[in-house]
């Protein structure tokens, strides 16, 4: 008995680590592409600032010096807000067009397939090609949308769109949307589309009229989709660098700036490494914080499907 | 002859020969060449280099690729940090400082015909790319950044010529700002300038600082000196023109390609830039009629240093992780050296300047289009000081106020001060 026990003891250790040879090369590609730059990237953000400058010396310890630099300096208080400024226009403004799209392409009987690929298309253009694209819709002189508003009489007068934080920051939101709206139209798709049928009928036998069954009955039913993906873009948007980048390179005059952009001027135009890790440190740590709670959001979606 | 004799003879001429054929293969050095940015025209000078380079050595072949000047810095920076730098690059000038002291450069000084290799090259340019007293790069090409103008617009408003003075400046600019089709709206600005990027402005904005007298940094780059008289006169031109509507209001959205189609949709009047726009603005318009003009100049002097206006350096730099140094030192010298200089010079489209000496001298130069501009600057041209956090100063320090004070938010006078204090502090950190 106490060899059969000891054996199957035994053979219960040997399949925890057959199981943990199965996922290492994962665990090892993980580590390579993931854990190392994290690493580095701690150990840089408590090092010398200029290390460019240093030659063949060593970068010498500096503590939480790069972060108080950075909080001095007020660069970053700026980028954080505008940060959050971006995504959450940009996500608000697309969760509510994905919201009235997905109810329209939920009705639609004819053409429904060429409507999903006409949506979907701006998700498939090459986030730079849109962005350069967009600076050139915008262009004060030559750009369509002067053009197009003048032509309507919307505007008298042509806008420098990319010229005033105001005007600036508006478009850095309508190019990004243009961009956004569609995974979040098609994700809303999917969710209406889940929700049972009988629960409807039984609103509709109730009385409840088009917009009591919207957001009373199917919304509420939506909850944990719409948390989703809600949660998902605005990571994604907090880390958003390429529209920002090529329509205002966070100008005029720094007023559009965001982290992601911040981060890419200290580092590669200030050679600021020490400056540059300790804030996209920041940004993870705060991207960290909505993964846990989308996370969360997911475990609670499981149980309740449980 | 015995079996063994003849068996040594065979294997001695077999080893000969492939140390022969050895000795064959590792003559032949290929060089990689990154060229950074340029003009269409620029690029296919470039290439046309290169390929008779190529065709006249082939024991050191280059193989050159084009790399883009907006991702310059990433780009150079991610290949230095891997040590994957080519052998040879062509960068702009303000980067020597940062990679010369950093060690990723080779210093010139370590090849042993230096001392002669130098007296072919004007002396200024070597000096703006050395670093702790080494020199790390050559000058491709010199550019001076001078007054342009469009010729057309300037004799439909009956005027002589370019301003000279800054008064002259503001007058014209004035008055060759105009709604040229009546609708109500001006369509015309007498004068434009990049202001869509920090630096792309301060190059194109510094050179009336640098013709009033000011200076950038006191003599140990322990100060910076923006509150100098001649910057806030500087700043103060420029906002009043914005204020009386002859500098176009779109400046500040307005990059490098967005102004050249302005200038060659004859949207406006003036503006500074160097000799590399020519061909820029004759392939969009052919027979654009140029002006070329000194910088204009304040009344009366306003700050201490000497006046002169602002001169850009493209740097051809060699590694110092390269293991072909001697073959990229032979290519380095003759594509900068004084014959490929000549051929730069003398092609209009690529509105370059001399760097070798030889070329300062060339009778066909003097009928470069802007000769006589390039000629009354030339004497009294200066860089932007190589200092490490120059890009920083300009992006952080004194672009984001002097801008605010262009478009009227604040006055020149608070902008600078904001100015200084944020360059003094970028100069003291440690």
């Amino acid at each position: 008995m106490l060899s059969l026990r000891s054996t199957a003891l035994g053979s219960k250790r040997l399949r925890a680590v057959e199981r943990y040879l199965y996922i290492l090369p994962a665990l090892l590609l993980v580590a390579l592409i993931v854990l190392y730059p994290l690493a580095s990237n701690i150990v840089n953000s408590l090092q010398t600032d200029d290390r460019m400058m240093l030659g063949d010396a060593k970068p010498a310890f500096v503590g939480f010096q790069n972060f108080a630099r950075a909080w001095q300096e007020g660069q970053l208080q700026r980028s954080t807000i505008n940060s959050f400024l971006f995504t959450s226009t940009s996500v608000a403004i697309a969760f509510l067009m994905g919201l009235l799209l997905s109810s329209l392409l939920n009705r639609a009987r004819k053409l429904r397939v060429l409507y999903r690929v006409l949506i979907m298309l701006p998700w498939i253009v090459s986030p730079l090609v849109a962005a350069f694209a967009w600076r050139a819709l915008f262009d004060d002189a030559f750009g369509f949308i002067n053009y197009a508003l003048l032509q309507l009489g919307i505007i008298q007068d042509k806008v420098i769109w990319l010229g005033s934080y105001s005007t600036a920051f508006a478009a850095l939101i309508v190019a990004n949307v243009w961009r956004i709206f569609p995974f979040v139209t098609i994700m809303l798709l999917a969710g209406l589309q889940s929700v049972p049928r009988e629960i409807e009928e039984a609103a509709e036998i109730d009385g409840a009229g088009p917009f009591v069954k919207y957001f009373r009955i199917i919304l509420p039913q939506m909850r944990n989709i719409i948390l989703i993906i809600v949660l998902l873009q605005f990571i994604w948007n907090f880390n958003e660098f390429t529209v920002i980048q090529i329509l205002t390179q966070g100008g005029p005059a720094d007023s559009t700036i965001v982290l992601p952009v911040l981060i890419h001027k200290l580092g590669f135009k200030y050679f600021r490494t020490g400056t540059a890790s300790a804030l996209s440190l920041l940004l993870s740590i705060i991207l960290l914080i909505f993964s846990l709670l989308y996370l969360r959001v997911l475990r609670g979606k499981r149980g309740s499907a449980a | 002859m015995r079996k063994t004799t003849r068996l040594i003879l065979l294997g001695a001429v077999i080893l000969i020969a492939a140390i022969s054929m050895f000795g064959c293969k590792a003559q032949k050095v290929t060089l990689e060449f990154w060229l950074y940015g340029g003009t269409p025209d620029n690029i296919e000078w470039n290439k046309a280099q290169v390929a008779d380079w190529n065709a006249k050595n082939p024991d050191i072949q280059v193989n050159m690729s084009l790399q883009s000047w907006n991702t310059m810095f990433e780009h150079f920076q991610t290949a230095a940090a891997t040590k994957t730098l080519p052998d040879v690059a062509r960068i702009h000038g303000s980067m020597i400082t940062q990679y010369g002291a950093g060690g990723f450069l080779e210093p010139f000084d370590n090849f042993s015909d230096w001392k002669t290799v130098q007296k072919d090259y004007i002396a200024g340019y070597l000096d703006s790319l050395k670093v702790k007293g080494k020199q790390y790069g050559f000058a491709q090409t010199g550019l001076i950044f001078v007054l342009q103008g469009n010729k057309k617009l300037f004799d439909e408003a009956g005027l002589p010529g370019l301003p000279t003075t800054w008064t002259q400046l503001k007058e014209y600019a004035k008055k060759l700002t105009k709604d040229t089709n009546q609708d109500g709206k001006i369509d015309q600005w007498g004068y434009s300038i990049v202001g869509a990027n920090a630096r792309d402005f301060t190059y194109r904005w510094s050179e009336y600082m640098l013709k009033a007298g000011g200076e950038v940094l006191n003599a140990d780059w322990t100060e910076s000196m923006v509150n100098d008289p001649a910057w806030e006169g500087a700043v103060q031109l420029f906002a009043d023109m914005k204020k009386d509507g002859s500098l176009d209001p779109a400046f500040i959205a307005t990059d490098y390609q967005g102004q050249l189609n302005k200038i060659a949709a004859n949207k406006v009047a003036m503006w500074l830039e160097g000799g590399y726009i020519v061909g820029g603005i004759l392939a969009a318009a052919p027979n654009f009629p140029l002006l070329f003009g000194p910088v204009p100049a304040p009344d009366t002097k306003l700050g201490a240093g000497p006046q002169g206006t602002l001169t850009d350096i493209a740097a051809v730099v060699l590694s110092s992780t390269s293991t072909k140094k001697a073959a990229a030192w032979k290519f380095m010298k003759w594509y900068t050296g004084p014959g490929r200089d000549k051929d730069y010079v003398l092609n209009p489209l690529l509105g370059g300047l001399p760097v070798c000496s030889a070329s300062m001298n060339l009778p066909e130069w003097k009928t470069t289009p802007g000769f006589n501009a390039y000629a009354a600057e030339g004497p009294t041209v200066r860089p932007m000081p190589a200092h490490p956090r120059l890009v920083e100063m300009i992006e952080q320090g004194w672009a984001p106020p002097i801008l605010k004070a262009i478009n009227g938010q604040m006055s020149a006078a608070d902008a600078l001060k904001e100015a200084k204090t944020a360059c003094d502090a970028i100069l003291a950190r440690k």
